[in-house]
């Protein structure tokens, strides 16, 4: 990686967007939001996250869709990103087919604070 | 048809079979008899004769000795009581004369040679009266001859006709002086009639002829021949022997008249022969006549049994058939007509009999009958009520091959084409247990029931519980009776109702990270900004949906037990490391009941076993969280680790209050806490170990209660298999690790 913390948040809820994005900022990281497909598109137009945390239920297009978007079309600049998975379903089943689709890890989000997520990015990379 | 002529066979020949056995009692020894008389011909009719002939001959000389011997007497008595007076002798003569008619001549000699001579004749007694000259001598005079030797005279002369006249003369001596002195002498000539001669010898048969034969061969006495002659055949002793067989023999010959005889004689005292003769056509007469009477009997014999065997065989048979007839009827069911025999024997008695158990048996048909309707409708009731049941029923053999079916069982099938009756069971209904083909176990005897049992039904699935009812091993066509309950929407309602707590949980969960993730933001910030009251409260809030957060776990656990969908990742985990470390993160609790948490370790290595982490810390959060929530404020909690070489235990033992002994099993139950938990008012879902006991099953460890020592509290326990390369390499989630907040790629290099 180049050493730059860029972070996309893909994530209907808006006050989880919320805690994610005060929590990665505290520790230094640059972040970026978005609701949905169309706003994380819009987003990487200028940003090119390395890493991204997508929500696996989103409204229109769905999490594992906008993930293989991500992976396999490189004008997105996401194919080498850090791709982690957000939900709250915590079931293996899903999380395998994330990681069959590409992604890097899987988050489950009532498992862990936001204030833990700077050292989730960094493990990841450990 | 066949049966008919068979049966008239059979008693055609029992008729035949009575007649052949009367025939041969009846006829058997005629035959005998015949067979021999045949064989042995004539000769024992012949030899009988013969002996007989010996006897007769035989019996005639001894009467013909006694005849001469009477005569004898009769003259000597006569001669003794003569006197010699001249005057007297002449009367005295007439008088033994007409005393005596057979008498023709008499000669008495006196000692002075005076013959007087008595005889008969047409005009009466004559007497004549002569001396005899001086030359005569005694061997020339008979009456001479008789006083010189003083002997008896036998003999037999002819008279003029050349007629037999037996010659008798003795010696005549004076009876009235003691001297016995001779007088003369006396001869008699008798003339012997028919008359006499039949009454002298022994009677005779017709056939047989008898006659008597001097001792100069003349003839004496013959029925047949009114002038006797000599018979020159006789010349002699031996030539009389030569014919008739003589002494003691009977001779078979040529007689005078040229006939074939059998011949026997005897010799008289005197020497005559008294001779036998009996054509032998006679015996062989005879011997035809037996044959004739054997034949005659035979046939009366023959003709009488045969009537007696069919008189027999009609008395016998006729009941026979009678009963014949009737058991016949007996045997096509019919009962109307009872077993007529008249005869008042055995039969008659066999017959009421037969009939008594006709009507037994009628009473007893109609008796199943009204049964038999009784069951059918029976019967019709019971399958009317199977085939109305919601539940399928199928019947199977012990080949578990499909003997009944009920229209619910069917309906199941539906997609399958009949018949189902006599296929496989396992083809028609290929269910399942646990992924795997239900296996009916028939062998043994009494209920068993099988759950959650699953039939594929091409894209659908069908849950069903089954009760399998094997029956004793009697009624080899039904071995055993299945009840199929569908479970589907019990089991699809189940579903939902997880789901529900499943959406439930999930839904709670998004609003509840947002709060406790705004509560750790404001509890970050709260140093600077908050009064230490403000704190506390917020640490009371972040424990709160701290505990929310686990109840809604759990919930979430729970549902995917239910549902069969937990997961476990079998890691390689380090037991004792993560122990010590739970324990660690606990201790904070622990003392603000004042309590001692330890941990401690019975081995002096680490142990590692192939976990999931996640549910092992799970379970440790649990036992240790429950002892620290059970022993009361100021106890003693205790972890300990220990391990064999195949299994790693890890014990949580407390001084708490225990755990009774019957409780100890409900307790790794659903929704089961100990009593005590109401007592203490000590709060908690009882979630925890049942679900801890899922998790440690599911990786094939235990979990329980070690058993009271005497020490008091209690002392949980759970164990896992130690790690072994060789097999659990293998069952590790090679390329998936799962941390503390999820799950994140393995990366080999960097």
């Amino acid at each position: 990686m180049d050493g730059s913390k860029n972070v996309l948040i893909i994530e209907d809820e808006p006050m989880l967007r919320d805690l994610y994005q005060k929590a990665l900022r505290g520790a230094g990281y640059t972040v970026e939001l978005a609701g949905n497909w169309a706003q994380a598109r819009e987003k990487l137009v200028n940003f090119k996250p390395t890493y991204v945390l997508l929500d696996v239920m989103l409204p229109g297009e769905t999490g594992l869709e906008v993930l293989q978007f991500l992976r396999n079309d490189a004008s997105f600049s996401c194919t080498q990103a850090n791709i982690l998975v957000l939900t709250n379903l915590a079931q293996h089943s899903v999380a395998d087919n994330a990681m069959d689709h590409g992604a890097d890890g899987y988050i489950i989000k009532a498992d862990i604070l936001p204030a833990d997520l700077p050292e989730i990015l960094e493990s990841i990379n450990d | 048809m066949g049966e008919e002529k068979k049966q008239s066979s059979y008693r055609r020949k029992v008729s035949t079979r009575v007649l052949s056995y009367f025939l041969a009692i009846a006829v058997l020894p005629v035959i005998i008899v015949s067979v021999i008389l045949t064989n042995a011909g004539t000769e024992p009719l012949l030899k009988s004769a013969a002996s007989n002939q010996q006897r007769l001959s035989s019996d005639g000389a001894r009467q013909v000795d006694r005849y001469i011997d009477s005569l004898i007497s009769q003259l000597e008595l006569s001669a003794s009581q003569f006197s010699l007076a001249p005057d007297q002798l002449e009367p005295q003569l007439k008088n033994l004369m007409s005393n005596n008619t057979d008498l023709q001549k008499v000669e008495f000699l006196t000692l002075d040679r005076t013959l007087r001579t008595a005889t008969r004749g047409s005009d009466g007694i004559r007497i004549a009266s002569s001396t005899l000259p001086s030359s005569d001598n005694s061997s020339n005079n008979q009456g001479l001859s008789l006083m010189d030797n003083e002997r008896q005279l036998i003999d037999v002369s002819r008279d003029v006709n050349n007629r037999p006249l037996i010659t008798i003369g003795i010696s005549v001596y004076d009876s009235t002086s003691t001297t016995n002195r001779l007088l003369g002498s006396i001869i008699g000539y008798y003339q012997t009639t028919d008359e006499t001669w039949k009454s002298i010898l022994p009677e005779l048969d017709s056939d047989e002829k008898m006659y008597v034969v001097d001792t100069d061969n003349q003839l004496v006495y013959h029925p047949d021949e009114t002038t006797l002659t000599i018979r020159n055949d006789f010349s002699t002793v031996e030539s009389v022997r030569s014919f008739a067989g003589g002494e003691g023999e009977t001779k078979q010959t040529i007689s005078a008249e040229k006939q074939d005889v059998l011949a026997n004689a005897s010799l008289t005292d005197v020497g005559w022969s008294v001779i036998v003769e009996q054509p032998v056509s006679s015996v062989n007469g005879a011997y035809m006549s037996f044959i004739l009477t054997a034949i005659t009997v035979a046939i009366v014999m023959v003709v009488s049994t045969v009537l007696a065997s069919i008189l027999f065989t009609w008395r016998i048979a006729s009941p026979v058939k009678s009963l014949l007839d009737g058991i016949r009827r007996l045997s096509k069911n019919d009962y109307s007509q009872p077993i007529d025999v008249k005869t008042n024997d055995e039969f008659r008695e066999m017959s009421e009999t037969l009939n008594g158990l006709g009507a037994n048996i009628s009473t007893y048909i109609n008796s199943l009958q009204a049964n038999n309707s009784n069951l059918s409708f029976g019967q019709s009731q019971l399958q009317s009520i199977i085939n109305s049941v919601n539940d399928g029923i199928i019947a199977i053999n012990a080949r578990q091959e499909i003997v009944s079916i009920n229209p619910s069982a069917t309906r199941i099938v539906n997609h399958v084409e009949p018949p189902f009756v006599g296929r496989p069971l396992s083809e028609i209904f290929p269910w399942t247990i646990d992924g795997r083909p239900l296996n009916l176990d028939i062998g043994y005897s009494g209920t068993k029931s099988y759950e959650g049992v699953v039939l594929a039904k091409g894209e659908s699935v069908q849950y069903m519980n089954l009760i399998v009812q094997v029956n004793e091993r009697e009624d080899e066509s039904v071995a055993a009776i299945i009840t199929m309950h569908d479970q589907t929407a019990t089991r699809e309602l189940d579903f939902m109702k997880l789901d529900f707590v499943a959406i439930a949980a999930h839904e709670l969960r998004t609003p509840l990270t947002v709060i406790s993730g705004y509560l750790d933001v404001i509890n970050r910030e709260a140093i600077h900004s908050l009064s230490t009251e403000n704190i506390e409260d917020l640490q009371n809030a972040i424990i709160g949906t701290q505990q929310l957060r686990e109840l809604i776990n759990k919930l979430l656990n729970i549902a995917r037990i239910e549902r069969g969908d937990m997961e476990i990742f079998l890691d390689k985990l380090n037991l004792t490391q993560m122990t010590a470390t739970n324990v660690e993160q606990h201790q904070q609790i622990a003392a603000q009941k004042r309590q001692v948490l330890s941990f401690t370790s019975s081995i002096n290595h680490n142990v590692y076993v192939p976990a999931d982490p996640a549910s092992i810390t799970e379970v440790l959060n649990n036992l240790i969280g429950n002892a620290i929530k059970y022993t009361p404020d100021g106890g003693q909690i205790r972890v300990n680790i220990t391990a064999t070489s195949d299994e790693a235990r890890v014990e949580v033992i407390d001084n708490g209050p225990g755990i009774p002994e019957e409780l100890r099993e409900k307790l790794f139950s659903k929704f089961y806490r100990a009593e005590r938990s109401m007592i203490t008012g000590t709060r908690g879902t009882g979630l925890g170990l049942f679900i801890s006991k899922t998790v440690i099953e599911l990786q094939r460890g235990t979990i329980g209660i070690s058993p009271d020592q005497g020490r008091g509290g209690s002392a949980f326990y759970f164990t896992l298999p130690v790690y072994l390369p060789e097999r659990d390499d293998a069952l590790v989630t090679q390329n998936v690790s799962r941390g503390r907040h999820g799950w994140f790629k393995k990366r080999t290099n960097n």
